[in-house]
């Protein structure tokens, strides 16, 4: 499903409609889920924030910010009350349980997963350029050399992906 | 957004792009349980709503021959003749009505009782069609408006019944009614 379709049939409300997001997003929040609050907690999570989402459909804004962010975000605070609550209670900790992570780590893995997220969407050569330049350090230079593209490409992609993911990451208020 | 704004944006992207690690591309699909549980959550808010809708339906039927009494925001929902027939702690002739009305956009149950009673402790409840679970709304007044309990489904308790308590800090039914009607609408 495309994205404009994906939203609406998300914001109609009727059980394709989150279906389709959650086969879309399932993983990224489960996953999301799994790193902070571990795997005990994260499956019930999960379930909440895309219960959460379509309770509260109605509050999404489209021309506010992006549908994959809106709901990150949604999941950010749920993990993140949960985190708080734990933190007031003695913990016995397990093997299966990571480290606890700050508060704000929990924002950070977030949104570095999000933004990897969305790499994906990215047409492979932008993403290959996005890659090379921030992940493995290259400088554009370096980048033209390695893939044959020219420079002048190499910076236009990154300037067109960086301002995608800038747009993509705002979530709606 | 200004140019200092998306250059001090894109340092801050590109800040988050160099701090992805591989760990973080690596999605893991959550259990099949998941989607199962959310689905029956989904299903159940909107039977939930489903079912409110479907209470308002037989009483809606009702508002098309509605009877304003007293202030013009009322209407009778459903009414009841009350007696004390088939009762052994009714008193003989006794009678009474009830109705249904809503005001104000509150529900509410006015109880008449002919003649008013004139002592003893009484109390007046809602029970279901089988005379089985009752809902207490409290000490009885001769023609007082009684707020329902929210959420109540009066569809499941019609029956309004007086009973006669005895003064022994047991609040559950006496077992002695005195007046009792099927509200309908």
């Amino acid at each position: 499903m495309t994205d404009s379709r994906l939203v609406e049939a998300f914001v109609a409300g009727d059980e394709l409609g989150i279906k389709a997001l959650y086969e879309r997003y399932g993983g990224l929040v489960f996953t999301y889920c799994v790193r902070t609050v571990g795997r005990d907690a994260a499956a019930d999570l999960t379930q909440e924030v895309f219960v959460a989402s379509w309770k509260n459909r109605h509050q999404y804004d489209p021309e506010a910010g992006n549908l994959a962010a809106w709901l990150m975000g949604i999941a950010r605070n749920k993990v993140k009350d949960e985190l708080r609550r734990r933190s007031r209670r003695p913990q016995i900790v397990t093997d299966e349980m990571p480290p606890l992570p700050a508060v704000d780590n929990a924002d950070d893995i977030g949104d570095r997963m999000l933004v990897a997220s969305l790499l994906d969407e990215l047409t492979p050569r932008a993403r290959q350029n996005v890659e090379l330049a921030f992940i493995e350090d290259l400088t554009h230079e370096q980048i033209s050399e390695k893939t044959g593209t020219p420079l002048g490409t190499v910076k236009s992609d990154i300037r067109r992906s960086l301002d995608f993911l800038r747009r993509h990451l705002k979530e709606a208020p | 957004m200004s140019e200092e704004e998306e250059m001090a944006t894109d340092a801050e992207l590109e800040a988050l792009l160099k701090r992805v690690t591989a760990e973080d591309r690596q999605l893991e699909d959550p259990p099949a349980e998941v989607w199962a549980g959310i689905s029956r959550q989904i299903t159940s808010t909107k039977r939930g709503r489903r079912r409110w809708t479907w209470v308002a339906v037989p009483i809606a039927a009702a508002i098309a021959a509605f009877v304003f009494i007293g202030p013009a925001s009322e209407e009778v929902l459903a009414s009841a003749d009350l007696s004390a027939e088939g009762l052994p702690a009714g008193p003989e002739g006794l009678t009474g009505a009830a109705r249904l009305i809503e005001r104000d956009g509150q529900l509410l149950l006015v109880v008449d009782l002919d003649p008013p009673p004139s002592d003893g402790f009484l109390e007046l409840w809602l029970l279901d069609a089988e005379a089985s679970r009752l809902i207490s709304l409290g000490v009885f007044e001769d023609g007082r408006a009684y707020p329902l309990p929210p959420g109540i489904d009066v569809g499941e308790f019609p029956v309004v019944d007086v009973s006669i308590e005895p003064l022994d800090g047991d609040p559950t039914h006496s077992g002695a009614s005195i007046a009792r009607g099927v509200l309908q609408a």
